[in-house]
């Protein structure tokens, strides 16, 4: 294309970084996003001592309840941004993920190899705040790598 | 070193926007876009098929709550030529500001 001055171009990148931070604003899930995931997640790993019955059918609902809540964020904010996107925010994601699973599988180790009663309670409990604060961390990540243009 | 090249089609200024936001996310609602540019419907579509044509940007319209909506992507070349383009301007203003000092 034909050669644009500076102050063309400055005003260009001007433009660029002012829509790059509407984009973080209007991505901000709302608190009830966070939280209900938080203890559908935190349920997962707390329903564990029950029946098999009722893990089924609440690992059922839960699978459910999280696909109606992923729709109503996604209505609410218009975009969809996935979260393992590159940048801070796939570490967020990531070290998340490996810390669920460590506390999952210590978790049954206490009540299968040490016969803890109770255990899987006290994994939901802490799961359903980690989920809960991982939100909020993810988007904190977010903003953070739109600013310095990465990801 | 040669110049940084700008593409035409993303640097008129509400594409340039459009594609700065798509570049955030996987997918975005076409009211969603409009409201944060604070354009009309029409002059958004206008340039929503110009990124089209290129072969920039997808649409995909989908049935939710017995609404249409209208969702908006960047494809991988226009990805691509976002990220060269965005390149090249910080290239040109980071030059401009070296050459001023």
């Amino acid at each position: 294309m034909s050669s644009t001055s500076d102050s063309e171009n400055r005003a260009a990148l001007d433009l660029l970084q002012a829509a790059t931070r509407k984009v973080a604003d209007q991505a901000k899930p709302p608190a009830w996003y966070h939280v209900t995931l938080g203890l559908l997640v935190g349920g997962l790993a707390a329903i564990q001592e029950a029946p098999i019955v009722w893990r089924f059918a609440y690992e059922a609902a839960a699978l459910a309840s999280m696909f109606l809540l992923v729709r109503a964020k996604k209505r609410h904010t218009g975009l969809w941004i996935p979260g393992y996107r590159a940048g801070r925010t796939r570490w967020v994601a990531a070290g998340v993920g490996s810390l669920f699973v460590a506390i999952f599988l210590l978790s049954a180790w206490a009540r299968f190899d040490l016969h803890l009663q109770g255990v899987f309670l006290v994994a939901g409990a802490l799961i359903a705040v980690l989920t809960t604060a991982a939100g909020y961390i993810w988007h904190w990540a977010y903003r953070l790598d739109l600013a310095e243009g990465r990801g | 070193m040669a110049p940084a090249a700008l593409d035409a089609v993303i640097h008129a200024p509400l594409r340039l926007q459009t594609c700065a936001m798509l570049a955030q996310a996987a997918t975005i609602n076409f009211a969603t876009v409009r409201e944060l540019l604070g354009v009309s419907e029409s002059v958004l579509s206008k340039h929503i098929k110009v990124l089209e044509e290129a072969g920039y940007v997808a649409v995909r319209k989908a049935a939710s709550d017995g609404r249409q909506r209208t969702w908006l992507s960047l494809t991988g070349a226009g990805r691509k030529a976002f990220a060269a383009h965005a390149a090249a301007l910080r290239a040109l203003v980071g030059d401009a500001g070296l050459a001023a000092q």
